[in-house]
């Protein structure tokens, strides 16, 4: 991953430090890296509330949807392909959990027919997209339009909780040695596919897919089938946020989740994946998350007008990319 | 074909232009339209009504000129995703200069001021800076809105003095035409002038085709896309303008819900690449009419405004998989 023209020195503490300032000047992460350091250590010093375990608690909670959804969107993004879909996803899989919880009152039964949905929706993205050829960002968005009608054809009204299981319920709100459940969730997810990336076969054919597709398929990869993988192990994560919001919001709304899509890629893209394939990152997708939380944390604690959440959510966008941008072209006149 | 055009007689060139011209993508979406409100004049008796067209034409127009730029810029392998932002930005800049000088045209010119402003933010951005302008328009979508909440505090500003000639822009006819449609096919018009007679527009296929191969060419690369962000956000900021007028209100939530996403689907369903380079303003236009006049027809036959969505989906897997089935034929039709 880092350029080996970097370790110059001998020792094993300098060859640690030449990288590490390499990594923190040279790449995306390192610049999201430094915003993020900068911003933490403002609002510690601002409000005596911020660096406290409870409000990094929910701080890492309120992203967890997000971020799970966009480790997905990663590996689907690397490969090549994107998918639009996963906002509605987020209405969708509540409506029809809650229901199938009211019905039957099997928490494990409606955990699997909300990943089932994430399964299904995946396998008709990556048909549309794959099979008929259709450009995938068009695909997807007609299937979030598709999803978000699902949503309100299963119901009119919002689903309320009357099956009342308590497990349910510590899904997104309980704690797991004194770590709420969303975050050891957010965590686990990130840590597996941060490896299944960048240490298996799928990771590497999931590179090759998306730089060159071509290439790919002479060199014997299932292009196919890596990218499908992608599609709908991204549909899956996002039924699994789609889980973790209905507990938290502990009733199935058919209009939750509107431009949870833009949250998701936006983040991705941020953290330095790039929109042709074939490059990106899991570190800079976590970076990217715990960026536009802390925004919104920080907004809230310092008391300010809550519009401007949207608002510095854009600008932080433009500015990470501005940065980006200068650091590609720098490294370009080298 | 060939079996038609054997003869050189005006009849038989008329029959092989026309065969010509069905098979072209726009044909498809002539059809494709046709199809469309033949459907619902069988399903909804309402649809029968001369009315409803105009009516339909009116609605459709900020949303045809916001694709005007969006398909100029889209052509040059560049996107816009914050026009439904601008519409707010334009709104509530249009009645608050209104209301601080009492005077309707300093209103308006401000408010189609912040078109070419915001444009060539973008435009410095993306060719200046060399930033990626999907995500940096991602960017000033939430920007732009967010301002916007800010400076109104999420409430619509009204329009104090009450100027009726601005709102009566919006509701009154040039013969049968609605004004805002008139005013959308002149814009149409003088865009599709541009893209297929001038220099500028032939510019803006080369570049979407292969920019490096444009640039090498000696075509100004950088200044044509500068041009192209400021005439889409322009024709945002016109698009934001006839919704104001409809109004009468600077809405701060104006285009929030996915306007964006509409006009770009109606924009590839007229088979503009995502890509660049390909497709044309006219497929545009009959994307744009499709879309509106099937969310329309559903609305009249009082189908849940969310089931739309669906139908609306649906379509669009549906046109853009003809467009790859015809891109299939025509491969097969020149071997």
């Amino acid at each position: 991953m880092l350029d080996s023209s970097a370790d110059t020195s001998g020792t094993g503490i300098g060859k640690f430090l030449t990288r590490a300032a390499h990594w923190l000047l040279h790449t995306q992460e390192g610049v999201l890296f430094f915003i993020v350091a900068a911003i933490w250590v403002f609002l510690t010093i601002q409000s005596p509330v911020f660096f406290t375990g409870r409000n990094i608690g929910v701080l890492l909670s309120q992203v967890s949807m997000t971020a799970i959804t966009a480790v997905g969107m990663t590996i689907l993004l690397i490969s090549g392909e994107i998918d639009a879909s996963v906002g509605s996803m987020q209405a969708f899989v509540g409506v029809v959990v809650m229901s199938v919880l009211n019905s039957t009152s099997n928490l494990a039964l409606g955990i699997v027919v909300g990943l089932a949905i994430g399964v299904a929706v995946g396998l008709i993205n990556s048909l549309i997209s794959l099979r008929l050829g259709i450009n995938s960002l068009i695909a997807t968005l007609a299937m979030l339009s598709i999803v978000r009608g699902a949503a309100f054809g299963f119901t009119e009204a919002s689903i309320q909780n009357t099956h009342k299981i308590p497990t349910f319920t510590e899904i997104g709100n309980g704690f797991f040695l004194g770590v709420p459940w969303p975050i050891i969730f957010f965590f686990a997810v990130f840590l597996i596919f941060y490896f299944v990336l960048s240490r298996t076969t799928f990771g590497r054919f999931v590179h090759a897919v998306g730089a060159n597709p071509e290439a790919a398929t002479l060199a014997g990869i299932p292009v196919r089938l890596v990218k499908m993988a992608g599609f709908v192990l991204t549909s899956v994560l996002a039924a699994f946020s789609a889980i973790i919001l209905l507990s938290r919001l502990n009733s199935g709304q058919n209009g939750i989740g509107a431009g949870f899509e833009l949250e998701a890629i936006g983040a991705v893209l941020l953290g330095g994946t790039s929109l042709s394939g074939g490059e990106g990152s899991m570190v800079g997708t976590f970076l990217a998350v715990l960026l536009l939380g802390t925004l919104k944390n920080g907004i809230v604690l310092l008391d300010i007008n809550s519009s401007w959440q949207v608002a510095v959510t854009g600008l932080i966008i433009i500015i990470a990319v501005l940065l980006d941008a200068r650091r590609r072209r720098r490294l370009g006149q080298d | 074909m060939a079996v038609l055009g054997k003869g050189n007689s005006g009849n038989s060139v008329l029959a092989r232009g026309l065969a010509r011209w069905l098979l072209t993508r726009e044909a498809g979406l002539l059809i494709l339209l046709l199809a469309v409100v033949v459907l619902f004049w069988i399903l909804e008796p309402s649809t029968r009504q001369q009315r409803v067209y105009w009516d339909l034409l009116r609605e459709i127009s900020p949303n045809l000129i916001a694709a005007i730029g969006v398909t100029m810029l889209m052509l040059a392998g560049e996107f816009d995703l914050s026009i439904g932002s601008m519409l707010a930005v334009t709104s509530v800049t249009t009645v608050v200069v209104f209301n601080g000088t009492d005077s309707m045209w300093l209103g308006v010119i401000a408010g189609l001021a912040t078109g070419p402003i915001v444009g060539s933010i973008h435009g410095y951005l993306v060719t200046r800076q060399k930033m990626n302008s999907l995500v940096t328009t991602l960017g000033s979508l939430f920007a732009l809105r967010g301002m916007v909440y800010v400076y109104t505090n999420k409430t619509p500003i009204v329009d104090e003095n009450g100027f009726y000639d601005f709102q009566d822009a919006y509701y009154n006819n040039l013969g049968p035409a609605p004004l805002p449609f008139v005013l959308a096919i002149i814009l149409v018009a003088l865009s599709l002038i541009v893209l297929t007679q001038t220099e500028f527009g032939r510019n803006i296929y080369a570049i979407g085709g292969n920019e490096t191969a444009a640039r090498v060419s000696g075509i100004k690369v950088n200044l044509i896309k500068f041009i192209l962000f400021v005439i889409c956000a322009s024709s945002a900021a016109i698009s934001g303008m006839i919704l104001t007028m409809q109004t009468g209100t600077g809405y701060f939530d104006s285009g929030s819900s996915g306007f964006e996403l509409i006009v770009i689907a109606g924009v590839v369903l007229g088979g503009i690449a995502l890509s660049g380079g390909k497709g044309s303003l006219v497929g545009t236009v009959l994307g744009i009419l499709i879309l509106g006049m099937t969310a329309k027809g559903l609305r009249l036959m009082g189908v849940n405004t969310n089931m739309q969505l669906m139908v609306t989906g649906s379509i669009m897997i549906l046109a853009v998989f003809m467009h790859s089935f015809h891109d299939r034929i025509s491969i097969f039709r020149k071997r």
